[in-house]
């Protein structure tokens, strides 16, 4: 009955997320940080909350949050505490989960996210002049980030377990985290994925995390208010957990923005709450309310002493901190001066960019070798669900293939053909294009003999191009080549045929 | 004076709840001792509190260290029939656990 909510009411997100640190072993035990290995392959008595056992703290992760924390101007806090977080779940043995609470590692930071130009958002500072008009940049307050262990995974799955059991498997219990949360900055769904994306693009840059969220290594809790346009104060919230793809994060938020509005509309009041997203349903449904407000009794965990971290090291890890995103976009701009979109592809990884810097320099123009990454070998390796870097291909593979394609040697169509055996299996391009027999052809005979049939099947075409219109010289063209077998030279196409068909004048 | 206050400060229902969050079952005649004995630790705080401890820096351990850590190096989990050995119920290399609802917690 009722149309866009968000005619009335602004809606107000925040955002937690959880994020496995790429590490060898766990945050306190030495035990490794594996996927996929069978049910409690993976654990040290520290993880099961053996009697006497003592975590011990793995350095590795400081040096991860200080990079997260710089890389999102932060400050790192030179002292933290490790407190434990009380609660009790078949998947946490201990009893509690250690945790950081009132001084976490980082805090007082922002990151930058890409919004639509027309877009509401409220404290948007403008695009930079160089970037793509549509979209203007907005800032996103990171009210903080600690450090804390993962819990084991339950397995409810009825396939799994049969009718009356929950397994556990306690192979994630003590995986290092960061949970970093966002302050109420969000105005949009689709505010929330941008946030989300640049997060991971940033955490995937500098190499704390993989991110990657099929894996579970990098999962989303939102939290979701309304409150009429123009009022200052925050409505009540709901909290949606576990969400766990992008698609769910905003498909969870619109649902949640509905809910929420029919609630208000009625002239009801939003109960504080945690959620539930049916992905089948498309809905939100209450999990529990916190009428019962979670009581998590933190206290400073007595086995860990306050984490204290020297300026110096701050200063280490700040030194060989990679370029980070928002810089090397800057940079591809000043540098390379692609078309905005391609430009922001490239950068969205890294792997990719870096890709796209070698195989730019090996074929000597940047402006081909982007057109390739961005749109050809993109699409092979979205197909294939492959990074650039699992990928046979090598850089300077791609860059010899675009050399062939500039010189004439093969046609694009020829070589796009060839792009999937190469992600797959990589090879030589030129040995591959002349096994094939797949050289352009640039023999004026037989192109004259492809051209003059296609020339006497055509006659409107042919016609329309002799008035002067080159619209359907594409067209004759795209026969030429099809009667080629996709070998045929274009540029010397479009000359034979413009010769026979107008007198070459 | 310092006794009542903190009589004032545990009441049952705080000792109800407590027990609750800490899953123990309390008879009644129990949370009467546990509030009277919960009060009697606060008094023993607020003795505490008398001292004059202005310009000292609160500290949550006694002896000065540095953070104590380990190298980032991973070593084999232990045998999973040893990480098993005290499970009631197991099945392949999970624990059993009485039937959870789907995405209560974590």
């Amino acid at each position: 009955m009722t149309a866009n909510p968000l005619e009335r009411y602004e809606v107000v997100i925040g955002l937690e997320v959880h994020t496995h640190l790429r590490t060898e072993s766990k945050l306190f035990s030495p035990a490794p940080v594996r996927y996929g290995d069978a049910p409690n392959h993976d654990v040290h008595p520290i993880d099961l909350a053996m009697p006497g056992v003592l975590p011990v703290l793995n350095e590795r992760v400081i040096d991860l949050a200080i990079r997260l924390g710089l890389a999102t101007h932060s400050t790192v806090n030179t002292r933290s505490v490790f407190s434990r977080k009380n609660y009790f779940y078949p998947d946490l043995p201990k009893g509690y989960q250690i945790s950081q609470y009132e001084e976490p590692v980082v805090s007082d930071g922002w990151i930058e996210i890409e919004v639509p130009a027309s877009g509401e958002a409220g404290k948007g500072k403008k695009g930079k002049k160089k970037g793509d008009s549509a979209t203007s940049v907005k800032r996103i307050g990171v009210t903080r980030a600690h450090l804390e262990e993962d819990a084991g995974k339950s397995i409810h799955d009825v396939a799994v377990t049969g009718a009356d059991g929950t397994h556990i498997d306690l192979n994630r219990a003590g995986v290092p985290l960061l949970e970093i949360v966002s302050e109420p900055d969000l105005r949009s769904a689709a505010e929330a994925g941008a946030y989300l994306r640049s997060l991971r693009s940033i955490l995937r840059y500098i190499e704390v995390s993989d991110a990657d969220m099929e894996k579970g290594q990098f999962r989303c809790d939102a939290n979701v208010s309304l409150r009429l346009h123009g009022s200052s104060e925050f409505g009540t919230r709901t909290e949606i957990k576990n969400l766990n793809s992008f698609a769910n994060v905003e498909g969870a938020i619109g649902a949640e923005i509905l809910r929420q509005s029919e609630i208000l509309d009625d002239g009801g009041e939003i109960q504080q709450a945690t959620m539930a997203y049916d992905v089948d349903r498309r809905r939100t449904r209450v999990l529990r309310l916190k009428e019962n407000a979670d009581d998590y009794r933190y206290f400073d965990d007595p086995d860990l002493i306050p984490l204290l971290i020297d300026e110096a090291r701050i200063q280490a890890v700040r030194a060989e901190l990679p370029e980070l995103p928002e810089e090397k976009l800057e940079r591809f701009r000043e540098q390379y001066n692609l078309a905005a979109e391609a430009t922001q592809i490239l950068v969205g990884s890294r792997s990719l960019a870096d890709f796209f810097e070698r195989c730019a320099e090996a074929c000597g123009s940047a402006k081909a070798a982007a057109n390739w990454i961005a749109r050809d070998l993109r699409q092979e390796l979205n197909e294939r669900n492959l990074e650039v870097e699992d990928s046979a291909l090598e850089a300077e593979t791609l860059a010899s293939l675009i050399r062939l394609v500039e010189e004439g040697r093969v046609t694009a169509k020829s070589a796009r053909d060839l792009l999937p055996e190469l992600v797959e299996r990589g090879g030589d391009p030129e040995a591959l294009i002349q096994e094939r027999g797949l050289e352009a052809v640039s023999d004026t005979g037989l192109i004259d003999g492809w051209a003059s049939q296609v020339i006497e099947a055509n006659a409107a075409a042919v016609e329309s191009v002799r008035e002067g219109d080159d619209k359907p010289l594409n067209f004759l063209m795209g026969q030429v080549m099809k009667a080629a077998q996709g070998k045929a030279n274009p540029a010397e196409v479009r000359k034979r045929l413009l010769e026979m068909i107008r007198g070459g004048d | 004076m310092l006794a009542l206050r903190a009589m004032s400060r545990i009441t049952r229902e705080d000792v109800e709840r407590t027990a609750e969050l800490a899953r123990l079952s309390l008879s009644d005649d129990e949370v009467e001792a546990m509030t009277h004995d919960l009060g009697r630790i606060l008094d023993h705080v607020d003795q505490l509190q008398a001292l004059d401890t202005a310009g000292i820096e609160p500290t949550a351990h006694a002896i000065p260290l540095a953070t104590p850590m380990r190298a980032d190096q991973a070593s084999p989990g232990i045998d999973p029939e040893l990480a098993l050995a005290n499970a009631p119920l197991r099945e392949a290399s999970a624990f059993v656990v009485p039937k959870v609802i789907d995405g209560e917690e974590s």
